[in-house]
């Protein structure tokens, strides 16, 4: 399984990194993208089964990266991890077509939560 | 001379509609849940008092605008933007950049921002964070600041409520 991790901040991709691990998922890789516009570029090369992607980014924001996706019809499940949790943004994301909206900060039990429905290799 | 950051622990303009967007329990819930929970940090949700900005202190800011305009900052010494930076990248201090620095301090106000924008729920944007050295508030109009103590050092969160234009 390849999971997409997009956010302009490294520390906070490292995070989302350590924090898959420490949630308890296993067999797994991913990949990092900086940036909407960088995301679309490696969605094309690496075909990842999960996207997780940040809300506010230069360049592309996730909910365009989001809309750009369903425009291709790529059917790669999707979620946000944001640190803006609004109820009109949470509803925004999900009538995107978004399958989840994690908020920052996050803990391994929130993200386990988050995302167990979609993770295919458990631990 | 260093400026001081805070002059109390909280301190609001009656005329201001801040106290009614966002409190000072809410700002150490959210800090809290940020550098203890989130990061595994040793934070103090108690505020405390006078803080004065370091001559190598950091700050990050970042605007929210819309129906409700602020901006947020976090004030931060070097050495414990430093120790922020090396928890984030589970790193050494000595195998951290300075752009890591910054990055990770910017993070920490785009977290407490868009926390900050859930809660007072209006229609509003939030820029992209900006980092660079300390400035003190000099209107304090409309303004929030809460001193705590992360890893025994200060972290000052300031919010300053903006006319709408």
């Amino acid at each position: 399984m390849k999971i997409m991790i997009v956010d302009d901040s490294k520390a906070m991709r490292m995070i989302v990194t350590r924090t898959l691990k420490m949630a308890g998922f296993s067999g797994y890789e991913t990949v990092e993208a900086t940036d909407g516009t960088d995301a679309l570029e490696k969605i094309q090369q690496e075909s990842p089964d999960l996207i997780l992607s940040d809300w506010n980014m230069p360049e592309m924001k996730g909910i365009e990266l989001l809309e750009k996706i369903n425009e291709l019809g790529k059917q790669i499940p999707f979620g946000f991890i944001t640190s803006e949790g609004s109820a009109d943004t949470r509803k925004l994301a999900i009538d995107s077509g978004a399958q989840f909206l994690l908020t920052k900060p996050f803990t391994a039990e929130s993200m386990f939560a988050a995302l167990e429905p979609f993770m295919t290799c458990k631990s | 001379m260093p400026q001081s950051v805070t002059d109390q622990p909280t301190n609001r303009d009656e005329q201001s509609t801040l106290d009614r967007r966002i409190n000072s329990a809410e700002v150490s819930q959210m800090s809290s849940d940020l550098f203890n929970a989130m990061l595994g940090m040793s934070f103090d949700p108690n505020p405390i008092e006078n803080v004065d900005i370091v001559e190598d202190a950091l700050q990050s800011s970042i605007h929210v605008s819309g129906n409700w305009n602020a901006e947020f900052r976090i004030t931060v010494p070097q050495s414990l933007a430093s120790q922020i930076a090396c928890t984030m990248f589970d790193s050494q201090p000595d195998d951290l950049s300075s752009d890591e620095i910054l990055d990770a301090l910017g993070e920490v106000v785009n977290v407490i921002g868009g926390n900050a924008k859930g809660i007072i729920n209006e229609e509003c944007d939030l820029s992209l964070p900006c980092v660079g050295n300390a400035e003190a508030v000099q209107d304090k109009t409309g303004w929030l600041g809460l001193t705590f103590q992360c890893e025994n050092q200060p972290v000052t969160i300031e919010i300053l409520e903006k006319p709408i234009s």
